[in-house]
Parts: structure tokens; C-alpha cells; sequence
């Protein structure tokens, strides 16, 4: 088990004991270089199982990295190895957007070090690829809620880490910046530079970009697999509760429409 | 970030961070800071000139001291200068410099602009303290430091310890939950100073005087236990300035990025409460400092803690010196307390600052 995977062995949580479990009997594994989707209804665990794979909740020697539990790894190692882009984030401090894309090479960096070359290259592609270098200057207290959103991603893609775990990158985001960041997203995993872990909602930008689908229902892990295999309207009419019409467009993909009744 | 070079940047956009270059801003700090210094030291009702108040602090530069002349100047002065004037301005430009440092600290790491030094009880466990020592103990000193010092040192830390101890009563204290757990506690205290000073009518004026806050007791012993404690305490917080840069866009960010939080917390936290109780000890509850010099110092040169904390630390002496010196002579040979002139001079400055800064925002 010295290969590096994450490896989840039968992990449930509650938040407190005697209440109803939030996580139940999850076990599953991710390898290197792909994009991995989670899906599933609101409140069904995915962000509570992207926080486990995060250590952001204990997770009692049921997580593996690269064969040794989550525990075992010092805080600033694991920032090494795991980034993470929140569902939102609430800039409270007048830094410019250059700034905040550093503070993910601070792993990297000495605690009294200045950036080095190396760290100020890699915060100047991680922007250029999420198209931050127009408003590189600007405080983050005046962005969008978009232009924030690729900020914080070219920061968690600067860290440099092997897995980038996201908690609904695209919810704030319009279409074009969706499309954009999920592009980038899937080139960052097609070129194996990172393994890319996405909680998403909308079925049909699972479907396009992402390779493999872990889909959790009340707690547990309903099914998971490649998104040619689970990926088709009898799978999510099961996770979802509802109906779904498999309709294939002109150039032959598949797409999802979600509805109520038939 | 200033001096990036070489950039093509597509004019000055709206938003866009503006900020006063490092250096210059430090060295005009530096520049009122030492300003101050000779100002304080020669203002007061025995009328002794800057030229030779310099001439005097020169003399007693190793090396070059011997070359000054001192001649002329009576020996009357040199004491009022050494062992009045000196350690008075020392202590407070110290005081003012802790008092800062910890207030920036702790806003970064609560992440509460109105957090200040005293937010976790120090002071109110300080104040219970020496009016404990005030009204029940001996006058007795100990290597310089009165009874009531050292009491207000270990009240102020036991007051913190509780507020800590609760908060973390349902698992790890959380950041609410400390400040939560600090105003509770303060205020329980203060109730209990309130009944001593109504059950202790004669002692009420010492008291609510020590509350107040001022430097008429300073001593060289009281400098140098509070300059242990900045130079201590203060590199352990500007050992944190990463860390704290960090929480700014949440501890879950901070977290992923590799600061262990829980233990990150209780080092500010200790180093801070060690400060603030040695400075809160020496001088009594001065407010509004530790709050607004941080604020201040943020506008001018951003939110990065290892700038904002030595700037915060300068411009906090530098503007104690100068409110202590308003407080002694002003109203000669009554003493203003020093906590009324720093936020009757503070608060409106800070205003000023605050609507420049809304102003450039909008532009």
C-alpha cells in the first residue's frame, strides 16, 4: 500500500453521538490523474466526505494517503499534497489578488523566507490559466463572486498539490466562467499534473468532463465508477429521487434533462 | 508587493491595491518615533532644552560619550532626565508597542476587527487583581514591581486561562466561543471590582485611577520587565505573521494550507496574553491603542501581518510617548489619565483615516 491513492476504508461519521450518522460504511479509492465528480441531493454527505478526505473532521484511521493514514501526516505536509477550493470564501482582509494566489506556495516557502523564483513562476501560470492576470492587482475585497472563485482556484492550483479537492467550484460562477474553470480543471487531470476531486450539482457538467463518478445518497455511497458506466438517467433517477430524459445532442452527447414528472 | 517590476498592467483600474512603500513608510515611523522621544523627555515643568537633553542621552552613549560635552548642564537635570523622565517615556513607548502588537495579532486571528488586546479578560482579570492587592495586601515591592503589579500580572493571566478553559468546554475552542467565553468573563469581573469599590468607598478614587491607566510610577525595574516580555512575546507573534496572513480568508483555507490551527491559536494566544498582562501590570487598562493603532497601520501599509506588526509595534510607542506627554503637561501638574488622550486624540484621527480610505475605494 505504498502507492499514493487515497484509500476511504468504511468511513461514517456522526456529528454527535446518538444522532443520525452524516457519513455511513463509505469505502471506496481514487487514483492518480483522474477527475473525479461527487454527486448527490442536498445533504445526502458529499461535502461532509470532502471534508473527511481533507482531515477539516477527524477521521479515525479509516483515510489512507500514499499508505498512511491522514493522521499521521503533519498539517504542512499534507498542504503539500492536498489543496482545497471551498464553496465560498469571505475575503475579510485588503489583500491584492497576486497576494492571495502566493499564500498557496506557503508550504513551499520558509516560515521567515521571501517567494523564490520557482513560487512567483508557478502563481504566474496557476493565474494564466484560470485568466486572473487582468485583475492580478486588484484588492479581493472588489472582485466578483466569480473573479474571487478563480482566484481561489489559481491559488489551490499554485500549492502545486497532487489532489485538488473542490466544493462546488462552479455554484457562483456564469456559464462561461463554469466552462472555463471546468477546462482548466480537466486539462490540470487529462495531463496528470493533478488528480482533480469536484463535489458538483449539475449532472450534465459531470458528464462532460468529469472521467469518474462517485455518487453518494443519504449518507452512503450509492454507487461509484466510470461516467460511461454509472453515468445514465436510471442511475440518477436512484440518487436523485426524480426522473431524468437521456436525450443525445447533434454531435453525440449524452445529455440529462432533469424534471419531475414524466 | 509594491516594486513588481516590469509588469505590463493595464493602467491604474478601479480596486486596484495602492499601498505606501515599506521602507519610506517605516522610516517616517521611525522618524516620529524617535520625534517623540526627545519631545517627551524634554517636555515638563523642569525646563530642560532638547539640545541638552541630547547632549545628555549622547553622553552616555558607549563609545562617543566621552567626546560630548556636559559641562554647563546642572547635575539636577541629569536626574530628572534619568531616573523620572526617561524610564516613564520608556515604559509607555513599550507599552503602547505591546499593547499594538497584540491588538494586530489578535484581530488577525480572531478575525474581528473589533478585537483588541483586552477581548479575552486580561484586563479585567488584571484590574480584579490589583484592586484584590489594593484593598487586602501589604505595600510590599518585590525587585521593583509593587503588590499590586504583580498581582494585576497573575490575575490578568488566570483570567485568560478560565476564558480559554471554557471555550474549550465542548471540544476544541472555537473561535466564537473565545470571544464569547472573554466578554462573559470580563464582565463577571468587572461586576466583582464594582462590589469591592462600593464595599471599599475611601479606596474608590485609587482604584478607578489604576483603571484609568498611567505611567507615574514608572521605573527602570518596570522597563525591563516589560521590555523582556515585548522582545519575547513579540518575536513569537512576528514568528506567526504567516499564519495569520493565512486566517484571513478562513480558518478552513488556513487549515489546507498547512497551519495547525488549534496549536497556531494557543501560541498567539499565550504570547499576547503574557504581553498585554506585563504591559496592563506596569501601567494599568489603557484602551483604544491596541485597537485603533492596528486599524491604522493596516490602512497605510495592507493587511501582510510581517509588515503590520512591527509598524503597528513603532507607531503604538510613538503614539503612547506622545499622549503620556499630553497627559503629564497639559494640565500640569495634574495629570490627565493617559486612556482619555489617546482616544480623545486617537478616534478622531482614525475617523479621518477611515472616510480617506472609503474615498480612494470609490475612485
Amino acid at each position: 500500500m505504498r502507492e499514493a491513492f487515497f484509500c476511504v476504508d468504511r468511513l461514517s461519521w456522526e456529528p454527535q453521538s446518538g444522532q443520525k450518522p452524516v457519513l455511513c460504511d463509505v469505502s471506496f479509492s481514487l487514483e492518480k490523474g483522474h477527475f473525479y465528480g461527487i454527486l448527490g441531493a442536498n445533504g445526502s454527505g458529499k461535502t461532509s466526505l470532502l471534508r473527511h478526505l481533507l482531515r477539516l473532521l477527524p477521521s479515525e484511521k479509516t483515510i489512507c494517503l500514499g499508505g498512511h493514514f491522514l493522521e499521521e501526516y503533519r498539517q504542512r505536509e499534507l498542504a503539500g499534497l492536498v489543496s482545497y477550493v471551498p464553496q465560498t470564501t469571505v475575503p475579510e482582509a485588503d489583500f491584492s489578488v497576486e497576494e492571495l494566489v502566493m499564500m498557496g506556495r506557503t508550504p513551499h516557502i520558509g516560515r521567515f523566507a521571501a517567494p523564490k523564483k520557482e513560487d512567483r513562476d508557478a502563481v504566474q501560470q496557476a493565474m494564466c490559466m484560470t485568466n486572473c492576470l487582468d485583475f492580478a492587482d486588484r484588492s479581493i475585497l472588489c472582485l466578483s463572486g466569480g473573479e474571487l472563485q478563480r482566484a481561489v482556484t489559481a491559488r489551490a492550483i499554485a500549492q502545486g498539490a497532487e489532489w485538488i479537492f473542490l466544493d462546488e467550484p462552479v455554484s457562483h460562477l456564469d456559464l462561461r466562467h463554469q466552462t472555463e474553470l471546468m477546462e482548466v480543471l480537466m486539462i490540470l487531470a487529462g495531463k496528470k499534473a493533478a488528480t482533480v476531486v469536484a463535489v458538483l450539482h449539475d449532472v450534465n457538467l459531470a458528464l462532460r468532463y468529469c472521467d469518474e463518478l462517485l455518487l453518494m445518497k443519504e449518507g452512503k455511497l450509492f454507487c461509484a465508477g466510470r461516467t460511461e458506466d454509472v453515468g445514465n438517467a436510471e442511475t440518477f433517477r436512484a440518487v436523485y429521487g426524480m426522473e431524468f430524459e437521456e436525450a443525445l445532442t447533434a454531435s453525440g452527447r449524452r445529455y440529462l434533462v432533469p424534471m419531475l414528472y414524466r | 508587493m509594491e516594486n513588481r517590476n516590469g509588469k505590463k498592467r493595464s493602467g491604474a483600474k478601479s480596486g486596484s491595491v495602492k499601498r505606501i512603500p515599506f521602507g519610506a513608510g517605516f522610516a517616517v515611523l521611525g522618524f516620529a518615533f524617535f520625534a517623540a522621544l526627545v519631545l517627551s523627555v524634554c517636555a515638563g515643568s523642569a525646563n530642560l532644552g532638547a539640545g541638552d537633553a541630547l547632549r545628555l542621552l549622547a553622553a552616555k552613549i558607549p563609545g562617543i560619550g566621552g567626546l560630548v560635552d556636559t559641562g554647563g548642564i546642572s547635575e539636577v537635570y541629569g536626574r530628572i532626565l534619568f531616573q523620572v523622565r526617561l524610564p516613564r517615556v520608556c515604559l509607555a513607548g513599550l507599552c503602547g508597542a505591546g499593547l499594538s502588537l497584540t491588538g494586530a495579532a489578535f484581530q488577525g486571528l480572531f478575525r474581528n476587527p473589533l478585537a483588541d488586546p483586552h477581548i479575552l479578560g486580561v484586563s479585567s482579570g488584571a484590574a480584579l487583581g490589583a484592586t484584590v492587592a489594593m484593598l487586602f495586601g501589604s505595600g510590599a515591592w518585590f525587585g521593583g514591581l509593587s503588590m499590586t503589579g504583580i498581582s494585576a500580572f497573575f490575575g490578568g493571566l488566570a483570567a485568560v486561562f478560565v476564558v480559554y478553559r471554557v471555550a474549550s468546554y465542548s471540544g476544541t475552542a472555537q473561535t466564537v466561543h473565545l470571544l464569547l467565553a472573554g466578554t462573559a468573563v470580563s464582565s463577571f469581573l468587572s461586576a466583582l471590582i464594582s462590589f469591592l469599590m462600593t464595599r471599599n468607598q475611601d479606596e474608590l478614587k485609587k482604584i478607578y485611577m489604576w483603571t484609568l491607566g498611567s505611567f507615574d510610577t514608572a521605573s527602570w525595574e518596570k522597563v525591563r520587565f516589560l521590555a523582556f516580555f515585548l522582545v519575547l512575546c513579540g518575536a513569537v507573534l512576528f514568528a506567526f505573521a504567516r499564519e495569520l496572513n493565512l486566517l484571513a480568508t478562513g480558518e478552513d483555507t488556513a487549515v489546507t494550507l498547512g497551519v495547525p490551527i488549534a496549536a497556531t491559536r494557543v501560541i498567539i494566544i499565550v504570547a499576547g496574553t503574557f504581553l498585554v498582562a506585563a504591559c496592563v501590570s506596569v501601567s494599568g487598562v489603557i484602551g483604544f491603542v491596541g485597537l485603533i493603532v492596528p486599524h491604522c497601520m493596516r490602512l497605510v501599509f495592507g493587511p501582510g501581518h510581517k509588515r503590520l506588526l512591527p509598524c503597528a509595534a513603532l507607531c503604538g510607542a510613538f503614539f503612547m510617548m506622545f499622549c503620556d506627554t499630553l497627559a503629564r503637561t497639559v494640565t500640569a501638574p495634574a495629570e490627565i489619565p493617559v486612556g482619555v488622550v489617546t482616544a480623545m486624540i486617537g478616534a478622531p484621527y482614525f475617523i479621518f483615516l477611515l472616510a480617506g480610505s472609503k474615498r480612494r475605494r470609490k475612485a
